[in-house]
């Protein structure tokens, strides 16, 4: 597994197993590797675009559901969800569009 | 309940109480003992109508023999006592206890010491100024009598050998009491100054026994706890002292509006607050933290613990750590995750690591766990919002272990990639965590090496 599978997979993971108790850190460096693959976007493989985006999607989904709560991992999912997964979906979409 | 416990448990005023009692009741008497025998010796000796030489040699001798004893007596129970003080008052390091105990000994002991050889010189003094008065007095009786002989023309006898008696006994009595009255002791004996004979002749300057050994036992008892409080300030790492009146003073000192207020000579922790109070630098300029403070004062500076958030957050670890019932080291599969803030985290958090190979096994995350607080080399203290505060333990491009507020363990991990951790360290900034680096950090490092 080369980095960037691996930062794919660690995003995979903290979107199948995401305990909105977590630490904040946990969700912290997953916001890392999210980074990663972001700016290693260009590299990757359509099947693994394809699979970021339903990832991203997850992500905000997520984030709608947890939003208003008071825990700490809040903070890190809504960076994620800003920083890097609706920039991704609208790439995406406005590509699709075009 | 003996003496060191009774230290150990007491507050600073009762302990200043107890300490001086000690003092009163174990070198104190030894003094007086000795005063008394001394005492004894001139009374009956003034009331002998002869002293010889022999007589005096002999009292010398005893004397001396005497007070010899004493002197060993006393500074072996000076040394004993402030060894037992110093070590109830928490003093643990065995080069200074014994620079300590040497310290009292000398000053204290020695002290005493000299005022038993006083009362010897001055007692010997006494008996040999009655040995001349009386034999010079005797040598004038003779003389008077020789020359009222001389004269006596036997007109009436029984009449003027009366006046002649009269008279000459007024005359022995007023000679004899002049010059024993020569003699300070002799003139204390006579006019019955005070309760004791002796005065301590010391710098010139006599003093009350009495009155002396008291204020002497007091500024002991004083200087015996402010330097215990030194010690044990050193030994612990303690910073910062509260400013404690434990003896009313002759008249009060500009300083006493400090009571009660705290002191660094560490910069700095300068205006931190500690109970309410925010700490004061050196300021006190006529007592200044360490010196002797000016003759009279009853104030001591008390070792305060000051526990920043970074010692309050690791030693609450260090005891969960160190608890057999949360953690047993040689079931660690089973006891690892009772220092985790949830056993929900820890198995997340293992099922991570393993997943990504960083560990084998939950034995495996315990050990680099443990590694990692052992050989970090760097602590960073990180708070978000007002929700918490955390230490950062991190290992140069290795593990990093976070601590809670309350001494949980919250994350164990690493980041293998540097080009990770950058990007990890920029999205902490950005949700707002703030991070600072702890500095002086050995004694936490010191700490966590011994687990």
């Amino acid at each position: 597994m080369n980095e960037l599978e691996e930062s794919l997979d660690y995003y995979k993971y903290e979107c199948e197993n995401f305990m909105i108790d977590n630490n904040i850190e946990e969700v912290l460096i997953t916001s890392a590797h999210r980074d990663f693959i972001d700016e290693h976007k260009k590299e990757l493989s359509k099947k693994q675009l394809n699979e970021l985006i339903i990832l991203d999607k997850k992500m905000i989904g997520l984030y709608e559901e947890i939003r208003d709560t008071k825990y700490e991992t809040v903070s890190a999912i809504k960076l994620i969800v800003e920083k890097y997964a609706l920039k991704t979906i609208l790439e995406y979409e406005t590509k699709k569009a075009v | 309940m003996g003496v060191y416990a009774k230290i150990k448990k007491a507050g600073t005023q009762s302990r200043f109480s107890t300490i001086t009692e000690e003092i009163e009741s174990q070198i104190m008497p030894e003094i007086w003992k000795f005063v008394k025998k001394a005492e004894k010796n001139v009374y009956e000796h003034y009331a002998d109508r002869f002293i010889s030489n022999e007589v005096i040699d002999t009292v010398r001798k005893e004397l001396s023999f005497a007070a010899s004893e004493q002197v060993d007596l006393i500074l072996a129970k000076t040394a004993k006592l402030s060894g037992t003080l110093f070590t109830a008052q928490g003093v643990t390091d065995s080069k200074a206890l014994n620079t300590l105990i040497s310290y009292v000994k000398n000053d204290f002991g020695s002290d005493m010491s000299d005022m038993i050889l006083s009362v010897k010189s001055q007692t010997e003094k006494a008996l040999n100024h009655i040995s001349y008065v009386v034999n010079m007095q005797a040598t004038k009786d003779v003389g008077k009598l020789y020359k009222e002989l001389s004269q006596y023309t036997g007109d009436n006898l029984k009449k003027d050998l009366q006046a002649f008696q009269r008279v000459f006994s007024d005359q022995y009595a007023r000679d004899y009491m002049r010059e024993m009255t020569m003699n300070p002791v002799l003139n204390s004996l006579i006019k019955q100054e005070g309760n004791s004979l002796f005065f301590y002749n010391k710098n010139g300057r006599r003093y009350d026994i009495d009155k002396y050994l008291k204020a002497r036992g007091e500024f002991t008892a004083l200087d015996t706890m402010r330097k215990a409080q030194l010690q044990v300030a050193k030994e612990r790492g303690y910073e910062v002292f509260r400013l404690e009146r434990i003896k009313n003073a002759v008249e009060p000192r500009e300083h006493s509006k400090y009571e009660g207020d705290y002191f660094t000579k560490n910069t700095d922790l300068v205006g931190t607050e500690l109970n309410g109070k925010i700490i004061n630098g050196d300021i006190i300029t006529d007592f200044i933290i360490g010196s002797t403070p000016p003759y009279g004062c009853g104030h001591i500076y008390v070792a305060v613990e000051f526990k920043n958030i970074v010692d309050d957050i690791t030693d609450k670890f260090i005891e969960k750590f160190e608890k057999f019932e949360t953690i047993d080291k040689n079931n660690i599969e089973k006891t690892f995750k009772n220092i985790f803030e949830s056993v929900a985290k820890y198995n997340d958090h293992l099922k991570r690591r393993v997943k990504y190979n960083h560990v084998k096994d939950s034995k495996d995350y315990f050990d680099k766990t443990v590694e990692c607080l052992k050989n970090c080399d760097k602590i960073i203290l990180e708070e978000f919002e007002d929700k918490w505060k955390k230490l950062y333990f991190s290992e140069k491009d290795s593990w990093v272990v976070i601590i809670n507020e309350i001494g949980e363990l919250v994350s164990s991990y690493l980041i293998d990639r540097p080009n990770l951790q950058n990007k990890l360290d920029t999205n902490r900034g950005v949700i707002g965590v703030k991070s600072s680096e702890v500095e002086n950090y050995e004694r936490i490092r010191r700490k966590f090496r011994l687990l």
